[in-house]
């Protein structure tokens, strides 16, 4: 038996401290989610206007353009129950926030990151962000999921000096600013597809999480919904009923909320196509678009 | 809990040290470890349907300690019927109840008679087939005076719900397994390493084989009139490993952590691809399911005796019912037929006999007529998964038209064909290591024998590198379906 447990022990020892080692120096390289947290941490007395959401609003709204102090805090996938964390988890340092801005997005309101194909990312909440949403040890590790030569590239390429933070000082998403545009027919037929859900079972929760986010921020706070745009080769094969079921919970949940405002430009003329990365994120120009008719409207309204 | 994920490396490990070294004096602990451990494990898919198995074990229990007592044959048939109608009823119940109430109205349909179907949405218990079969194998050997009833009810407990097995078997006789419960067990060095060399082979084929076979033969059947007929082949070749990998992987990961709690479970799988005709096959593949249906159905049947129409009709019901243990579809019950297709020919000539040992026996390779064989064999049996892949008949009938079309002999062409490529070259290396190792339990059994120990160590360090690098993104089982 000791010579078994010895055995095991020994041919383990060389796995484990591999894993050991990169996990922790995979969590020393900066990121989006680590640079973000840290931002929040310090500077959450400065903002005034918070952008949460998924890559939407990651790639649409651009902070520079807001004549308020803003910060981007969206994320790719990021759904309604990670914008809640953020939010509440900063909110007591948030002293000088006056506007919230949430995208409401054909999927919005019947997905949750966990459930995508890109759940991969909920790690970042829990080590980046200190979420203890889950306990499955996928979600609470770097390196799980990862084979090793992807581990060593990224840590080799760090060391080589490559940046592997992709966001502007305010946390806005640059990967799609000044890239070639893709095709906006293809795109627009896939996301639509990935977008649309044999189950929206999500919707009541999704409901949940967006009342109570606008709850808590009732004093003197903002909340600004809006419907990004889109290309018509998505807007063609959105599933209608999704869409208006989508349609009338924003109109269920904005009702007799005083704090609340919606803005739907999905299909709104402003937007053409050199706006657009792929036919459901804008590129650059499309985000300063965005932003500044965002910032109109808030500061219009003061 | 799935044997493919982390959670499982840390439960192994914990249970592994509680059983040898803090309950190591006490058998009776032992056994209650196993049976907590067990239900943990299953618990943890979905805790409500614990109470199945927990009804299931006490039925078996006390219907075999019932049986023991009385000595009346009406009455020990009774008791006999009692445990196969509760016992096939839940299964029936959440395996086969849809299917039956659709079946139904479609057939009334066809007399003019319009029903409304109401068919329930029921989640299917996990494993239910392998532990249903567990305990009527007990109470049927009990009945049958093969076996003692047992008074131990942990035992018993932990015998229904050994949680290597639970989910996917092999399903076990209670002959082979409960005897093992009743006795202190002890650390064998070597059955251990051995256990440990089966769990890394059984998790290689899953990982590494049927995983990343699964991305082709999912895209391909999901899309399959969208392929060439050339690609569909291809599709059908990866399912075909696919679903041997996939299960005689959850196998050997079964068999090998059973070896590291001193218990013995039977074979399941001795590499059917490399059987010379479909006899050979079905004594190859999932042995435990073969052996029972063999045990308990066809013998009793009457077996290969009588009429030639009785033999026919036995080879046909054993089949048929072993394709519908599968899932409650059309498509496995005509798999079922077309292996009893396969299979009588064979029976009335009486040439299903005929190949019973080990292919190329003492030799390297196998001669030309061993090859031709185990090739026609091959396509007959990756002919028949089609039907087990589709999700209807008529996607399985579509499909295989698709195969026989003008485009059979033009060159496969689809997204992603490097890593397909790369997965065929694993496919190769993981036969070629099976053929090595044909004649061993399985390709790595007894290692020591014939290689040195810098040389294992670096195969075992190889094929976990391998799995970590080349492993596809995690998938269930496929048998927990079933």
């Amino acid at each position: 038996m000791k010579l078994f447990i010895r055995k095991s022990i020994i041919f383990s020892l060389p796995i484990v401290l591999f894993l050991v080692v990169t996990e922790t120096i995979i969590r020393q390289i900066p990121n989006d989610y680590s640079y973000k947290n840290k931002y929040l941490s310090s500077n959450s007395k400065h903002i005034e206007t918070l952008v949460l959401g998924s890559s939407h609003s990651f790639f649409g709204i651009n902070p520079d353009y807001f004549t308020r102090s803003a910060f981007n805090a969206a994320h790719v996938s990021q759904s309604l129950n990670y914008d809640y964390f953020i939010f509440n988890k900063f909110k007591n340092k948030l002293s000088n926030l006056k506007t919230v801005v949430i995208p409401v997005s054909y999927f919005t309101l019947f997905s949750q990151l966990e459930n995508g194909i890109e759940n991969w990312r909920v790690k970042n909440y829990s080590i980046y962000y200190g979420c203890k949403c889950h306990y499955d040890l996928k979600y609470n590790f770097e390196i799980i999921g990862k084979n090793p030569l992807e581990i060593l590239k990224q840590i080799y390429t760090y060391h080589k000096g490559t940046n592997h933070i992709t966001i502007s000082e305010l946390g806005f998403g640059l990967s799609y600013s000044n890239v070639k545009q893709s095709d906006l027919l293809t795109t627009g037929v896939t996301a639509a597809k990935r977008h649309t859900m044999s189950d929206l079972g999500l919707l009541n929760t999704n409901i949940v999480l967006l009342n109570k986010l606008i709850t808590e921020s009732n004093k003197g706070i903002k909340v600004i919904l809006f419907t990004p745009p889109a290309r018509k080769s998505y807007i063609s094969n959105l599933n209608e009923h999704q869409l208006s079921v989508m349609k009338s919970s924003i109109a269920d949940i904005i009702k007799g909320k005083f704090n609340v405002e919606y803005y739907d430009f999905m299909d709104d003329a402003q937007f053409v196509d050199s706006d657009f990365k792929d036919a459901d994120h804008l590129n650059g120009i499309g985000a300063k678009k965005l932003t500044q008719l965002i910032n109109r409207m808030i500061v219009d309204k003061k | 809990m799935f044997f493919n994920t982390i959670d499982f490396a840390i439960f192994l490990p914990i249970v592994f040290v509680l059983y040898w070294f803090v309950f190591n004096n006490n058998l009776r602990l032992q056994n209650a470890l196993i049976v907590t451990a067990s239900y943990v494990f299953y618990g943890l898919w979905d805790w409500r349907f614990l109470s199945l198995i927990l009804f299931s074990t006490v039925v078996d229990y006390f219907i075999g300690i019932s049986l023991a007592k009385h000595k009346n044959a009406s009455t020990r048939k009774i008791l006999l019927l009692t445990s196969i109608f509760i016992n096939l009823g839940f299964l029936g119940f959440f395996k086969y109840f849809n299917f039956f109430i659709d079946n139904f109205v479609t057939a009334f349909s066809f007399m003019g008679v319009q029903l409304s179907s109401n068919s329930l949405d029921i989640i299917l218990p996990v494993g239910i087939s392998f532990y249903t079969f567990q305990t009527l194998s007990y109470t049927i050997d009990v009945y049958r005076n093969k076996l003692e009833p047992t008074k131990d009810f942990v035992s018993f407990c932990a015998f229904v719900s050994f949680f290597p097995q639970l989910v996917a078997g092999p399903i076990e006789r209670a002959t082979n397994l409960l005897p093992q419960f009743y006795s202190k067990r002890t650390f064998d060095y070597t059955n251990a390493v051995n256990g440990m060399r089966q769990i890394l082979w059984g998790l290689m084929k899953k990982v590494l084989i049927a995983d990343n076979c699964a991305i082709y033969a999912n895209l391909f059947f999901n899309n399959s009139t969208d392929y060439s007929g050339s690609t569909l082949v291809l599709g059908a070749f990866f399912f075909t490993f696919q679903i041997y990998c996939d299960f005689s992987g959850y196998s050997d990961i079964a068999i090998g952590t059973s070896k590291l709690f001193g218990f013995n479970l039977k074979r399941n799988f001795a590499f059917p691809y490399f059987s010379r005709d479909i006899a050979e096959f079905w004594r190859c593949w999932h042995i435990s399911l073969s052996t029972w249906f063999r045990d308990y159905l066809y013998i009793p049947l009457g077996g290969s005796r009588g009429s030639v129409s009785n033999k026919i009709r036995n080879v046909f019901i054993i089949f048929i019912v072993s394709g519908f243990w599968h899932g409650a579809n059309w498509t496995f019950i005509i798999w079922g037929a077309l292996n009893a297709l396969y299979f009588i020919p064979l029976l009335l000539s009486k040439r299903n006999r005929s190949n019973l040992e080990v292919v190329a026996q003492g030799r390297h390779f196998a001669n030309f007529n061993d090859i031709f064989h185990m090739t026609l064999t091959f396509l007959m049996v990756m002919f028949a998964w089609i039907f087990f892949r589709a999700e209807n008949i008529s996607h399985a009938l579509s499909y295989i038209s698709g195969i026989f079309s003008s485009s059979l002999f033009s060159i496969p062409i689809f997204l992603g064909m490097k890593k397909a490529l790369l997965t065929i070259i694993f496919i190769l290396l993981f036969m070629a290591a099976e053929w090595l190792g044909r004649h061993r339990q399985f390709a790595l059994a007894d290692l020591q024998a014939s290689l040195s120990k810098p040389l294992r160590w670096g195969l075992y360090y190889g094929i976990v590198i391998t799995i970590w690098q080349f492993g596809g993104s995690p998938k269930e089982f496929i048998y927990f379906q079933f």
